[in-house]
């Protein structure tokens, strides 16, 4: 099994640009001219791809990216399909019998990327055409598998960590991540009133991989992991100075996003979920296990399972109400 | 597999044996450094085996890397996460060192074998490394022939 930010990652803000369209010649241009604009074509499309994706620009080192996390407000998603729809109807517009074979492949392979992702638009895949394994849905955007939850922190731990530059991208990120949050948030809003839910045991430790995210002692918490152990090369009183605005960050902005996120997730998505009747369609199974998403696995009795989603409630109520985890300040010691 | 079982000297059935390989502590860590030691000593061993086998090998090196704690419950027991020449970043191939009981050491070798090399890491760290070719043949992946060629 393979993961990469590609599927992992899904996340906010992205500065989209206009791609310029390119004229391709339908006849009379030599070979070696409409690979030259095929090649243009791609090379276009991704730049337009990493941009609008920077935890995967991270993930394959592709420049400039790292400030940012995905769009995924209604208006970034549809400037995704958008991208998605008109990246296709460009390469339809090239000829493909006038490119020498191996353009072809090139040709056939990237008409099978976009092909599916726009296919799977239907069920609420993400337009990203470059998958792995599963393509990420946007109405099911969290499971114990992935999501911000891992995405986050995994793709704060993948960007380089050198340079005061390379600190400031990660406190950039960090700063941003309460919309992303906020995005993720209506993302799964979006999914119940859809009636799209994951298979419960794909729910069944996700509210405990949020809660670890923000543990008592925050500097135990994998979001700061980057600021643990600064290198050597950035002097100490910058070094001091990088803990102390990332500190300030989780406790202000980063953990009680995240506490949000868990109180959400918990009340709504694990605990209060409503029946949503199985649909008969094969072709609908993406829409997952149509039960209740208790916090139990598939084999144990309702009776335990009930009993769980009781105690899941109740941790949700003591969390809400301040008894227990809450963000009043850093607490634990730097090593 | 009973030829198998029988050449190893274990008296008793299949279903004893399979219960022997998934209970007895000779199997199994008791320290998770251990364990993440011995997929080092795995990878270490089958690394310059590549070199009878393949007469292109990536410029890009890949690492033994512990899954973080806030996901190794859920996690798979191994798994593979593609480097970045260009951000000069390795490719890190993750174990799991939550429940050492749940990680005989018996799949340690087929399952590194798989993740890093010749599996996951020598396939995708050479598509990074193509040469002339457009950047989604470097990075996509489709499934058939990554799952495929790691087999």
């Amino acid at each position: 099994m393979i993961r990469t930010l590609l599927m992992l990652a899904f996340s906010a803000g992205s500065a989209l640009f206009v791609m310029p369209l390119l004229a391709f010649a339908q006849t009379s241009s030599s070979p070696v001219e409409v690979t030259g604009k095929f090649r243009e074509y791609l090379d276009e499309d991704w730049k337009r791809w990493m941009q609008e994706y920077p935890e995967a620009a991270t993930s394959a080192g592709f420049p400039g990216q790292n400030r940012r996390w995905s769009d995924v407000s209604r208006e970034g998603i549809e400037a995704k399909i958008h991208h998605l729809h008109e990246s296709l109807a460009k390469l339809k517009s090239i000829s493909r019998d006038e490119l020498p074979a191996g353009e072809q492949l090139n040709y056939d392979l990237y008409r099978e990327l976009l092909e599916t992702a726009e296919e799977g638009l239907q069920y609420g895949d993400d337009p990203m055409p470059f998958r792995h394994v599963v393509p990420f849905n946007m109405w099911m955007p969290m499971t114990q598998m992935g999501g911000i939850q891992q995405g986050i922190p995994s793709t704060l731990a993948t960007m380089p960590h050198q340079t005061v530059a390379d600190y400031e991208d990660i406190l950039a990120r960090l700063e941003a991540v309460p919309k992303n949050v906020e995005q993720n948030i209506t993302l799964l809003q979006e999914g119940l009133r859809k009636g799209y839910t994951p298979p419960k045991l794909m729910l069944r430790d996700l509210p405990k991989q949020i809660a670890d995210l923000i543990p008592d002692d925050a500097w135990k918490s994998a979001l700061l992991a980057p600021f643990v152990d600064l290198p050597v090369g950035i002097p100490d009183r910058r070094r001091k100075s990088l803990r102390d605005r990332a500190s300030k960050l989780y406790v202000g902005l980063v953990a009680p996003a995240f506490q949000k996120l868990y109180d959400y997730v918990c009340a709504n998505l694990c605990a209060g979920v409503p029946r949503i009747h199985c649909r008969d369609s094969a072709a609908q199974w993406r829409r997952g296990v149509c039960v209740p998403c208790a916090l139990a696995n598939d084999y144990e009795s309702d009776a335990t399972a009930d009993s769980r989603n009781r105690s899941l409630r109740s941790e949700a109520n003591s969390r809400g109400n301040g008894q227990s985890h809450r963000f009043d300040g850093i607490q634990g010691q730097l090593p | 597999m009973d030829k198998v079982i029988a050449s190893t000297g274990f008296k008793g059935s299949f279903h004893d044996f399979t219960e022997f390989l998934r209970a007895d502590p000779r199997f199994f860590y008791d320290q998770a450094d251990d364990l993440v030691n011995g997929y080092r000593i795995i990878a270490k061993k089958i690394d310059p085996e590549l070199a009878h086998l393949f007469g292109k090998l990536p410029r890009l090196p890949y690492g033994v890397c512990v899954i973080p704690e806030f996901k190794a419950p859920s996690q798979t027991t191994a798994y593979y996460q593609a480097g970045a020449p260009a951000a000069g970043r390795p490719g890190c191939y993750f174990v799991n060192t939550y429940n050492l009981r749940a990680r005989p050491k018996w799949e340690m070798e087929a399952l590194s074998l798989h993740e890093s090399v010749p599996g996951h890491h020598l396939q995708i760290s050479l598509a990074q490394e193509l040469e002339g070719q457009p950047e989604f043949r470097k990075h996509a992946g489709y499934s058939a022939f990554v799952e495929g060629w790691a087999l």
